[in-house]
This record gives C-alpha cells, sequence and structure tokens, in this order.
C-alpha cells in the first residue's frame, strides 16, 4: 500500500476525516480554514456527513438532565446581556488607548452586569473557585467566598468566537475557553489583566487559536494585587501586541466576579 | 422521540432560532436534545462530560443557527456534526487513550437495525455494504473514530500499529467507501 495521494484524493480525505474527528491540531486549522473559504471543499464535507450519517441512527436517545436546559438558558442571557454592553461601547476594529479601555472599564462597573445577577447567570457554565490571590483585593476571604466561582463570558455577534474565562483556583490558572467554532486566523486574541491605579494592561498571554481550551498562568508578582481586578481581551496582530499594552478593539472585558 | 421529530420541521425551527427566537430555540431543544445527548454520551462515556457537551453544543446552535443552510445539508446532521465536534473537542482535551475497541461491531450491526426512520433506508444499506467492502482494520478505524470519537493515536493503540499506520488506513478506507458508495 502507497502513501501517496492525488491531490484530489488529498481534498477528499482530509474532509473526510474532518467528519470522523481524525485530523491532527494543523490539519484541523487548515482544514476549517478551508470550510470557511472553499465552497467545493465545504461541500465535499457536507457529502461527508451525509453518507455517514445513518452511523447516527444506531444512537439511542437519552433523557437530559434538567438542569442542562437551565444553563443553556442562563447562559444566552448572559452572552445577550454582555453583548448589547460591548456593542453600544465598542465598534470592531477600533483601536483602543489605554485611557478609552479605562474609561469602559468605568462603565463596566457601573452598569448592572458587574453585579450579581449576570454572574448568577454565568455561574451555570463554569466550574470553578477562586485562589485567594483573587479574593484578597476584593476585601473577600476564602471562608466568605466558599463555593462561588469567577467567570467572565463574551460574544461579539458572531464575527468573533465567545469566550469564557475561568479561574481554577486548585491549578492557579487562568483558562479561556472558545465556545464558539469560529477563531480568527490571521490575528491574536490577546488576554489583559487591569485593576485600579495600574498604568498599563499587563499581558497575560495569548489565546491559542489551535486549542478549544488555553491555559494562562496566572501567578505573576506584577497583577492581583490592586482592586477591582479585570480581564480584557483585545484583538492582536498575529503574535499579540507589538507594543506595551494593547492595540486592538476589546472583543471582551469582564470583571472578575465572584459567583454566589 | 422519533415522533417529536417527525411532527416539528427542524429546517423552519433552525431559521427562527437565526433570527434569536427562543421559543423556536426551546422547541428545537426539546425535539433534539435527547438524540444529541446520546450522541455526546456515546463518544464521552461519562454523563457529566456529555452533558456540559451538549449545552456548549446548543449555545453555539443558539450563536450558529444562521449558518445553517438548509439547501446544503439536513438539520439533523447539521446539529449531529455541531454536537460530535463539540464531543470530541472536549475528549481530546482530556485524552488519556483508551484502549479497546469492544462494541465498534455492535456500531455496524445497527446500521441496518434504524430506530429513526429518517435517513433512506437505501442510503443505510449502501452503507452498510460498502463499509463491509473495506478491509476489517479499516472498518474498524471509520467506526471507531466516527462513533467513538476515538483519536489516530487511540486508535494506535488499540490496533497496535503506529498512527502513520492508521493514517494511511482510515484515508484509504475513506477513500474506498467514498468510490463505493458514489458508485451505488
Amino acid at each position: 500500500m502507497t502513501d501517496t495521494f492525488t491531490p484530489d484524493e488529498e481534498r477528499q480525505t482530509l474532509a473526510g476525516e474532518l467528519v470522523l474527528g481524525t485530523l491532527d491540531a494543523l490539519e484541523r486549522q487548515r482544514a476549517d480554514r478551508l470550510l470557511e473559504s472553499d465552497p467545493r471543499f465545504a461541500a465535499e464535507v457536507e457529502s461527508w456527513r451525509g453518507r455517514l450519517s445513518p452511523l447516527d441512527e444506531a444512537v439511542a436517545p437519552v433523557t437530559v438532565p434538567d438542569n442542562v436546559w437551565i444553563r443553556i438558558e442562563a447562559g444566552i442571557k448572559g452572552l445577550e446581556a454582555q453583548a448589547e454592553a460591548l456593542g453600544a461601547q465598542a465598534e470592531p476594529g477600533q483601536v483602543l488607548l489605554f485611557d478609552q479601555m479605562r474609561r469602559r472599564v468605568a462603565f463596566w462597573r457601573r452598569s448592572a452586569l458587574a453585579g450579581g445577577a449576570i454572574a448568577a447567570c454565568l455561574a451555570a457554565l463554569v466550574v470553578s473557585s477562586p485562589p485567594t490571590f483573587l479574593l484578597q483585593p476584593l476585601g473577600l476571604t476564602p471562608e466568605v467566598v466558599r463555593g462561588q466561582q469567577f467567570v467572565a463570558v463574551v460574544n461579539r455577534d458572531g464575527i468573533l468566537p465567545a469566550l469564557l474565562v475561568q479561574v481554577d483556583a486548585a491549578a492557579g490558572t487562568i483558562e479561556v475557553r472558545s465556545v464558539s467554532a469560529e477563531r480568527p486566523t490571521d490575528k491574536s486574541l490577546e488576554v489583559w489583566y487591569l485593576e485600579d491605579d495600574q498604568p498599563v494592561p499587563v499581558s497575560l498571554g495569548l489565546v491559542d487559536a489551535t486549542a478549544d481550551v488555553t491555559r494562562l498562568a496566572s501567578s505573576r508578582q506584577d497583577v492581583l494585587k490592586g482592586r477591582n481586578p479585570l480581564i480584557a481581551v483585545t484583538l492582536e496582530p498575529l503574535g499579540g501586541s507589538p507594543v506595551e499594552g494593547p492595540t486592538g478593539p476589546i472583543v471582551y472585558s469582564g470583571k472578575l466576579i465572584p459567583v454566589e | 422521540m422519533s415522533q417529536t421529530m417527525d411532527l416539528v420541521d427542524l429546517s423552519d425551527l433552525l431559521g427562527l432560532v437565526a433570527g434569536q427566537d427562543k421559543r423556536a430555540f426551546k422547541s428545537l431543544y426539546s425535539a433534539t436534545s435527547a438524540k444529541l445527548f446520546g450522541i455526546t454520551l456515546r463518544i464521552l462515556k461519562d454523563r457529566d462530560l456529555a452533558s456540559e457537551a451538549l449545552q456548549e453544543t446548543y449555545i453555539k446552535v443558539w450563536q450558529n443557527a444562521s449558518r445553517y443552510d438548509e439547501g446544503k445539508s439536513r438539520p439533523i446532521t447539521w446539529l449531529v456534526a455541531l454536537a460530535r465536534n463539540t464531543a470530541i473537542d472536549s475528549l481530546r482535551r482530556r485524552e488519556p487513550a483508551r484502549m479497546g475497541g469492544d462494541n465498534d461491531e455492535d456500531a455496524l450491526e445497527r446500521v441496518a437495525d434504524p430506530q429513526f426512520g429518517r435517513v433512506d433506508p437505501a442510503h443505510r444499506q449502501t452503507l452498510k455494504g460498502c463499509l463491509e467492502e473495506l478491509d476489517e482494520v479499516q472498518r474498524r478505524c471509520v467506526i471507531l473514530a466516527y462513533c467513538e470519537g476515538y483519536s489516530r493515536a487511540e486508535l494506535g493503540k488499540a490496533t497496535g500499529k503506529p498512527e502513520a499506520t492508521v493514517k494511511t488506513w482510515l484515508r484509504r478506507g475513506l477513500l474506498r467507501l467514498k468510490s463505493c458508495m458514489d458508485r451505488e
């Protein structure tokens, strides 16, 4: 058996393996790009889905736990509320200076979104508890917030990915999860940390475009000291902001909220 | 369940969901979630993980319904693709590779024994017949990957062969499957 395939066979097997789910990360990225840009490839993927669909028939329906719908509803409410607030505040492609970012942050703090209602909605989406170093700036102690969670979520009207940001106490990481299927391939999403009286947002790193979950270290000495800790995500050139601080539009910002 | 599927037009519902109609979204969920839960459970084998994947799937449905194109795929196929992708992505995030491959033949047998009369029976027979034409190892790889979400590495472990060999099997198997099904 030879390993050589014609270009047409390459396409066919790429489409087929995309449907099977066996591509490696790089191949998957290539296939996802083709799926967006090449109608012929998209049609081939559809054909594969159709060909293999009888294999789904063997799957018996299973009664879904009630809390799944409750969580979905809560998640969607959260997405809508945040999209609304962001839509009023940020336009895609707009370059933000730090001062603007700070004003936007001020808006976020005033808005009801920073309050408990939205946090309660979003609580359903994640399971994690806040580490002590995040609680102290909020004037909270672990006892007070036992069982609470830190969470943030964003949607940009389907143009940019929806992200869930969650803080994992045990691992000491910030986990950024892409919920939406789409990710920008010609830009990087950079995660920033802000707090009161901080001169420049601190970069926590880039969202990995090839993975659904990016884990970022959060144990830096220069963060999580002040009040009102906040996470923002901006759209930057590939590889991240070329300067100290963000250059691209905020696609997400949210206070780190301890959730009841 | 299958009755519900027949009673509602999933394409219409998806169209309404694209316009962010929450009642339609609830109807779509009621009509399809048990089936999709079966799909995510088959891949993840864990109720909590499968519930999480299901939840993520429907949030994607809400966000991406406008991308559904009635002319290109059946609604249930589109929904299953979203659910499978989500479940497989979740699996890959964990992936301490599984061993075995015990019930793959079972999945194949059930191709001929549909519990849902939605797929054209001739199409089902064609797939079954063409899968049977594949070498056994190719067939196992295709079915384990599609039904159980096996990665190449896991298939390598299950068959005792390197990933590169598995990749070739999968690709050869897919090409043979396509040429057989296109011929029928």
